[in-house]
């Protein structure tokens, strides 16, 4: 119970530092959530754990429901859970790393060169295979298999399952973790790789605030090619200042503009590349504020809308407006407190974080493993998390 | 841990002028957005790092120390939470001092009011300091302030911090002028030319708010004097002693952020929307950080929790927050409106810009605008209720209109009651004939008033246990002000100069004149109850404003009852100095300590006051032991009163002289305060001239200054009974201070010695009666002495 109690403080001292806006980086909040699931998971024997997961995860996603990246780590936990200790048998799991490690042959295959190497030194993990490697009657079945089983353990198998076998199905889990956190680690890398297919010499990629993704892959990619980069500023917040320097200080060349010369320099611009605070199951985005009008001049324009992601930042969720996935501001960020005066009290000043971009204006996402078109974001989502384990149906 | 990142905190949790007292007698029971205010205090130290905050708690009551278990609970373990008692503390240094006896203060710590409500990140700014004290160990302050918005009445701000001058040194960001509240300061000095001179790179700010956010070293408490009691004190007893340079003090201004203090019904509505339209980002009630809510947003600023129950065609406006398992009927509309828990709302109720407390009730068809109202309050159907604040528990079972009350419905024995108390219902329990009483009772002498502060308690608690029992409404008005008072009196005086017949204020309202000659006669302890001068005082209700002392204009602002309390504190000072012959500068800075500790500049008319007062009570001493027949007052009272009035007024007119100064408007003030005792006291009636001669002798009041106010008397005034008798010699006076002022324009040197011969001359003519009285009364004292 003590360590319950220390784990407990962990979560709270996180939670209150989310609530206090002291972590803001949603790749900082998947990593420390990963890693206090981690303890979680140290701590509880697998009976408790699914239940203490939840309990868990319950607290960590409440301390912020729009940083979702702490949800979906939580829920990619629930997700391995549920499937490690729901193949009750040995022979499951057999077949199981079987198919793994078939599906990771065939994706290996279809890389570039470069990228398996790569992936080899740094020990990259595929663990979640391509879907259509998979039939999708095959993986439908599998989640059929992993809901049906999940309630049986509880009664019979504990009583039949000898205790070694229990510590396998901990193992495994934590095995499942590790291969989640070298995903997590590799990220920027393995994103980054792929850059080289999508920027030509001498072209201008506009881009928009600050993007560590978007930075590191424009750094791998100006070591073999040439080209410029415009920056957006993304006001209210104006990371893309900092974007800039970051930008000038690697010698690529760098254009800042202000938001609203997007659409009047799009005529210029060969591609937008741009980075992305979550992706959405149906393909869409919640952004920054801003990115859902840039993403509508580069469609005017007919020009590629190429959104990178990692896989912490994919959610399980539908929006469908702008308001649902959105939080509102301080009006200090827009508004000069000191020159407020009695009149302009009465203005309402709106100050929203986020923009939802719909996914019929994105051309390609970036993941960690491939290219991917929006409509199929849904399955990567559906191989990543169960919707049985939404801790917000509890 | 290491040492050097150990931060303390210290809450002073009575806001020693919190007018929300009246509804929450305990400290720290305000909510905002239905969180105790300490709570967002708490969080904004937590958030900049604090390990320890103490708390100064003022009492041990049990509410409190609830209250400081559920902030540990949400704080988290790594920060401590300490409650400070310090019961007898009554201002802010007292605290820190109390805090240092009991070597609570370890090293560099945090000051900060309980009020706070900020989200100013500090944390860079206090590991500054903390290197630059390593460095140089005289910095031992650093004031936190913000810049303020351009408003003219900024409700962020209370009376003790209204806008500060301030100069800073722009490279070492050092305090080097301090003037607290400039807009309100009678003397419009500003700055000494020679601080440019010495300061090549001088910033002057006079749009700041001090936010009350101080960062002190532990030596701050060598420039702790005597006398100091506020912050403000301690920073102008700093700066007085800038050429020693034992102590810096730094300035930090914060552009962005947010940063308040609520200490005041206005400035609780004020943070309370601001909060809403969330300026305290990322404390926000949907975040539901705080407490263990779960509100969610909805777009225009409005919040619900669950299990809110709304009726058909509710029309919810902007800035509205709805607690949990609140039921709103029908057809309702709310706007700018905060409802907590458990509260049920009838239909076709209309509200607007209201904050609605923990479980009232509110029947059908009510109307509430720009109120406040309590936990468990229970309105009756059809009542209109605006620009009022009710109690917890307080209960209206009838259809009623209440404007412009503050209404109380218990615990009068921890409050201090100054104003009469009314009953809201007409057809309540006790009779009328009690109240009659109660009246007079107001009306005796000051000697008595402890007994008539107790009986007024114990009739008050009767009649609330009365009110229990009955099926009738149950609270007390606590004063007639209502929320805002500056508002409104605007648009009344508006209204009164378009419709003449607003003097007579035959409406059920109580009017703000009426309200004011009320005040007076409390002040004055004045028999004006009569009712042969009722009718007189409803006509000069009107006017009675236009020339108010300072004294009762102060009552505008909302300070009135300290201004009792203040007044009763020089009381018992100067009775102490008369008693033991102290010295006179002893009694001066006596006063002024108090005065400074009540934030009142008007020392001087109360200390005038004050010694008629006593010559009052010392001639009705001697008169009872000569005559019984109290009513007539006897010649000898007179002249007995005038002597030792005079006496005093010699003795101590160097006191009166320190305060007033050069200030005129303050010695307006005087004039005032000597007509208005003297029209309401027949034995000082006679020689009220004396008096404004005896001022003008002594050089406290000018000429020009009298006869602007002799002009400014009206002739409604002036037809007063009293007044009459009066007129003549007053007359004579004010001719005579006009030859004076004349002549002294044409040459001031050579006509000195004639004005004196001049006036000596009228004098005589003047007291010809007086003084044959005079050596009479001397002859008496004589024979009764023997």
């Amino acid at each position: 119970m003590q360590n319950k109690n220390s784990i407990k403080n962990i979560v709270d001292e996180f939670v209150r530092k989310v609530r206090r806006a002291e972590i803001t980086d949603s790749y900082q909040c998947a990593v420390q959530t990963w890693k206090i699931l981690k303890l979680i998971v140290a701590e509880f024997n697998e009976e408790d754990l699914f239940k203490e997961t939840k309990y868990f995860g319950k607290m960590l996603i409440n301390a912020n429901p729009l940083e979702m990246s702490i949800g979906n780590m939580v829920r990619r936990l629930l997700f391995i859970i549920n499937k490690e200790s729901g193949q009750g048998s040995k022979e499951n799991k057999n077949e199981e790393k079987q198919e793994e490690k078939s599906s990771k042959q065939e994706t290996i295959q279809k890389p570039n060169k470069t990228k398996i190497s790569k992936a080899k030194n740094h020990n990259f993990p595929y663990i979640s295979p391509p879907l259509r490697t998979l039939s999708h009657s095959k993986s439908l079945s599998d989640f059929l298999l992993l809901t049906e089983k999940k309630k049986k353990p509880s009664a019979l198998n504990i009583t039949l399952l000898t205790e070694p076998k229990k510590k396998n199905i901990k193992n495994e889990i934590q095995k499942s973790m590790i291969d989640v956190e070298e995903e997590l680690k590799f990220t920027y890398d393995a994103i980054s790789e792929q850059g080289i297919d999508l920027i030509h010499a001498n072209e201008i990629i506009l881009t928009f605030g600050y993007s560590k993704i978007a930075l590191e892959l424009f750094q791998e990619v100006y070591k073999t090619r040439k080209f410029e980069v415009v920056v957006a500023e993304s006001s209210p917040n104006y990371s893309g200042h900092k974007m800039a320097v970051a930008l000038s200080k690697l010698k690529i060349p760098t254009t800042l503009i202000n938001d609203s010369a997007i659409f009047s320099i799009m005529s210029k611009v060969n591609s937008v590349i741009v980075g992305t605070r979550f992706v959405m199951a149906n393909g869409g985005l919640i952004a920054d504020i801003g990115l859902h009008n840039l993403a509508i001049a580069a469609n005017v324009h007919s020009l590629p809308f190429i959104v990178l992601f990692g896989n912490y930042q994919l959610s399980p969720f539908f929006p469908y407006d702008q308001d649902t996935f959105n939080i509102m501001r301080s009006p200090d960020e827009i508004f000069d407190q000191s020159e407020m005066t009695n009149l302009s009290e009465k203005v309402h000043i709106i100050n929203p974080q986020f923009d939802y971009v719909p996914p019929n204006l994105i051309t390609l996402f970036i993941n960690n493993e491939n290219g991917q078109q929006p409509s199929y974001i849904y399955r990567i989502s559906q191989n990543q998390y169960s919707t049985k384990d939404f801790v917000e149906k509890d | 841990m290491d040492q050097d990142d150990y931060l303390q905190a210290i809450v002073v949790g009575c806001d020693f002028t919190d007018d929300l007292r009246q509804i929450t007698p305990q400290p720290f029971q305000t909510k905002i957005l239905n969180i105790p205010i300490l709570k967002y205090t708490i969080e904004f130290l937590a958030f900049n790092g604090v390990q320890e905050i103490i708390v100064h708690t003022g009492t041990s009551s049990s509410e409190t120390s609830d209250l400081l278990q559920e902030c540990r609970e949400f704080i988290g373990s790594k920060v401590k939470i300490i409650p400070f008692e310090g019961v007898d503390c009554t201002c802010t240094v007292d605290v820190l001092r109390r805090a240092q006896e009991e070597l609570l203060l370890k090293k560099d710590f945090l000051l900060v009011p309980g009020c706070l409500i900020s989200n100013i990140d500090i944390k860079d700014l206090v590991m500054r300091f903390k290197k630059r004290k390593k460095k140089d160990p005289r910095n031992i302050l650093e004031i936190i302030a913000k810049r303020s918005p351009t408003t003219n009445i900024s409700p962020y701000q209370n009376s003790e911090s209204a806008r500060p001058l301030i100069g800073v040194n722009k490279k070492t960001r050092e305090l080097v002028y301090f003037e607290e509240d400039y807009l309100n300061s009678k003397a419009k000095l500003g700055p000494p030319l020679s601080i440019f001179k010495d300061h090549p790179s001088l910033k002057i700010y006079s749009n700041l708010t001090d936010v009350n956010i101080y960062i002190c070293s532990i030596d701050i408490f060598s420039i702790f004097e005597i006398d100091s009691r506020t912050m403000n004190d301690v920073i102008n007893v700093a700066l007085g002693n800038a050429e020693i340079q034992t102590a810096k003090i730094t300035v930090t201004v914060f552009e962005k952020g947010y940063a308040a203090t609520v200490n005041s019904f206005p400035s609780m509505y004020k943070v309370s929307m601001d909060l809403l339209m969330r300026w305290l980002f990322p404390i926000v009630p949907e975040m539901n950080s705080l407490s263990n809510t779960n509100f969610r947003y909805y777009r225009s600023f409005s919040y619900r929790e669950d299990k809110v129950e709304l009726g058909k065609k509710i029309k919810i406006g902007e800035n509205t927050l709805i607690g949990q398992s609140v039921k709103i009927g029908h057809n309702s509309s709310l706007k700018n409106t905060i409802i907590d828990r458990n509260c049920t709302i009838g239909e076709n109720v209309k509200m607007k810009n209201c904050i609605i407390w923990y479980g009232v009730t509110i029947e059908d068809n009510v109307v509430l605008e720009d109120c406040v109202i309590g936990d468990h309050v229970f309105i009756n159907k059809n009542c209109v209720i605006k620009n009022c604040v009710l109690d917890n528990d307080t209960i209206i079972r009838e259809e009623k209109t209440i404007e412009n009350y503050k209404i109380c419905s218990q615990d009068f024995s921890n409050l201090k009651l100054k104003s009469t108390e009314i009953e809201i219902e007409e057809g309540s329990n006790y009779d009328i004939e009690d109240e009659g009483n109660y009246d007079d009772d107001d009306d005796d002498d000051d000697e008595n008033e402890n007994d008539d502060e107790n009986e007024r308690k114990k009739k008050l608690k009767e009649f609330d246990h009365k009110s229990i029992l009955g099926e009738n409404s149950k609270g007390f008005i606590y004063d007639n002000k209502g929320i805002y008072q500056r508002k409104i009196n605007e648009k009344k005086q508006q209204e009164a100069k378009e419709i003449e017949s607003y003097s007579t204020s035959s409406s059920e309202e109580y009017s703000d004149s009426e309200y004011y000659s009320d005040r007076q006669n409390e002040v004055n302890n004045s028999p004006n109850s009569n009712d042969s001068l009722e009718s007189n005082s409803d006509i000069e209700k009107d006017k009675q404003n236009d020339f108010m002392p300072k004294v009762f204009r102060n009552f505008e602002n909302g300070i009135e009852d300290e201004y009792d309390e203040y007044e009763k504190q020089i009381e018992i000072i100067f009775r102490k100095c008369l008693d033991k012959n102290y010295e006179i500068e002893f009694l001066v800075s006596e006063i002024r300590t108090t005065g400074i500790a009540y934030r009142m500049t008007d020392m001087g008319s109360v200390v005038l006051k004050l010694i008629l007062k006593i010559a009052n009570e010392h001639s009705s001493q001697t008169d009872s032991t000569t005559s019984n027949s109290s009513l007539e007052v006897s010649k000898d009272a007179k002249i007995n009163f005038f002597k030792k009035a005079n006496s005093l007024i010699d003795q101590y007119f160097g006191v009166i002289k320190e305060f007033i100064k050069e200030s005129q408007s303050l010695a307006l003030d005087l004039i005032q305060v000597i007509f208005r005792y003297c029209m309401d006291n027949e034995k000082a009636l006679s020689w009220y001239v004396h008096f404004l001669k005896k001022i003008y002798d002594l050089e406290i009041v000018e000429e020009e200054t009298m006869i602007n106010w002799f002009n400014s008397l009206d002739e409604k005034k002036k037809n007063s009974e009293s007044f009459q008798s009066i007129q003549e010699n007053l007359e004579k006076f004010v001719t005579f201070l006009q030859d004076a002022e004349e002549e002294s324009g044409e040459d001031e040197d050579e006509e000195y010695d004639e004005d004196e011969e001049y006036y000596e001359g009228e004098y005589d003519e003047n007291e010809e009666y007086d003084e044959e009285e005079y050596d009479e009364e001397e002859e008496y004292v004589e024979e009764e002495e023997n």
